[in-house]
């Protein structure tokens, strides 16, 4: 039963996690699928000094991390391009109802490096203090700091027209 | 060290706005029965450890504790394909135009935003046939006599070849060539739609040849210029996820838009 309260809880965030790691949106169902696989497996291990949602972004990170380096090995299997051409069209579907403001928003943290992106959305959009980033990210809360001021101003500038920066 | 404030504190509605967006992305809920389902199964404390409640997505996920990529494609979980979804009803077609609500797959999506704003829905003109495949413009099919040649010498042993059955190395590494230039020159013609047409025919011939990379690329830039924009950006985002390092990253990004 703790299985599926913990899956309930948390796929969300290790889908938005994995998908802020560049995991491309094929893969993300084999991505949660394995993060959670993982974290189940090695649950007793799991000895609460951070919180859950620490331990499975770690996990996560692990993860994307892997399926990028194993993507040349299954890239025959998911770019079955005889398969996909003729997908462009529910693909394009899709796109027809994506929000516009959705896409927005990705694009623009999209356009970040990646370790400004993660810390950027783990603080503005999961509001994970400080000191849970830099332990999740093996950095210090100086560091996070730093990367979250970047991630402001670099978004800032795409959001303005004239690349000036509001403070 | 204490935090800065927050965003949401301090910015306006538009940064609002688009943290509220981002915060709101979740899987949709036949990828999560999905993939439970195929998570339940291996649990230590067997079947009593949380079966999907209310399960909906059974279907093709059943039993299959082994997962990975080929499920993707015969799961339900497929429908995970398509992301960043709001789930709305289909597009209002139009008499002369090609639709696009004719999905190949289950029209599912995998993610789901809050339901309390409206779509914004993208109007999207299908060009000519993109996907069309019996009527799809073929430029330059393969030579029928020198396809017949390979199959000849090789098929004393095998009398039964597939029409699509690979070709010969060499042969294949000819005609990979010959079929990419074909596709710059329909692209640099405008030609989106017999390009991708082009695209699909090497993908099946020559599935792994050496200008794989150079295909899909040229792949991706097919489907932006053939106003596929979404399956576009997913092809860029998949790109660079997997060849990151790739001499093509640089162009990859821009026709993706990034």
């Amino acid at each position: 039963m703790k299985f599926r309260a913990i899956y309930d809880e948390h796929v969300a965030f290790v889908f938005r996690t994995l998908n802020r790691f560049g995991v491309p949106e094929r893969m993300l169902p084999d991505a949660v699928q394995e993060v959670f696989t993982v974290a189940f497996r090695s649950l007793d291990r799991f000895e609460g000094r951070s919180s859950m949602r620490t331990w499975l972004f770690g996990i996560a990170r692990r993860v994307a991390s892997d399926m990028r380096r194993s993507a040349p090995a299954r890239r025959e299997v998911l770019e079955d391009v005889s398969r996909d051409v003729p997908d462009s069209k529910s693909d394009v579907a899709a796109g027809a109802e994506r929000s516009e403001a959705l896409a927005r928003a990705e694009g623009l943290l999209r356009a970040l490096p990646e370790e400004q992106r993660i810390v950027f959305a783990l603080f503005e959009v999961e509001e994970w203090t400080g000191v849970e980033i830099a332990e999740a990210t093996d950095v210090s809360v100086a560091t996070v700091h730093s990367r979250l001021r970047l991630a402001r101003e670099a978004i800032k500038r795409q959001l303005s027209p004239s690349g000036e920066i509001e403070s | 060290m204490s935090d800065p404030k927050r965003w949401r504190e301090t910015e306006g509605a538009e940064i609002a706005g688009l943290l509220s967006e981002l915060s709101n992305v979740q899987p949709s809920q036949e990828l999560r029965e999905g993939v439970w389902a195929k998570i339940a199964p291996t649990l230590p404390s067997g079947p009593g450890s949380g079966s999907p409640s209310g399960s909906g997505g059974g279907s093709g996920a059943g039993p299959g504790a082994k997962v990975m990529a080929p499920a993707i494609a015969a799961a339900g979980v497929a429908s995970a394909v398509v992301i960043w979804l709001m789930a709305t009803s289909s597009p209002t077609p139009r008499a002369s135009e090609t639709t696009i609500d004719t999905p190949r797959m289950p029209a599912v999506s995998s993610v789901s935003v809050a339901p309390s704003r409206p779509a914004a829905r993208v109007e999207v003109r299908e060009p000519d046939a993109v996907a069309a495949a019996p009527s799809v413009e073929r430029p330059q099919a393969i030579p029928k006599a020198s396809r017949d040649v390979v199959t000849a010498s090789s098929s004393t042993a095998a009398p039964a070849t597939a029409p699509s059955a690979p070709i010969a190395a060499a042969d294949r590494l000819r005609e990979e060539a010959e079929g990419v230039r074909n596709v710059r020159q329909l692209l640099r013609e405008g030609r989106a739609p017999a390009a991708l047409a082009e695209l699909d025919r090497l993908a099946k011939l020559v599935p792994n040849g050496p200008l794989e990379e150079e295909r899909e690329v040229l792949t991706i830039e097919a489907l932006a210029a053939s106003g596929a924009t979404e399956a576009a950006r997913r092809r860029a985002d998949r790109f660079l996820f997997e060849r990151s390092q790739s001499v093509h990253a640089a162009r990859v990004r821009a026709l993706a838009g990034h």
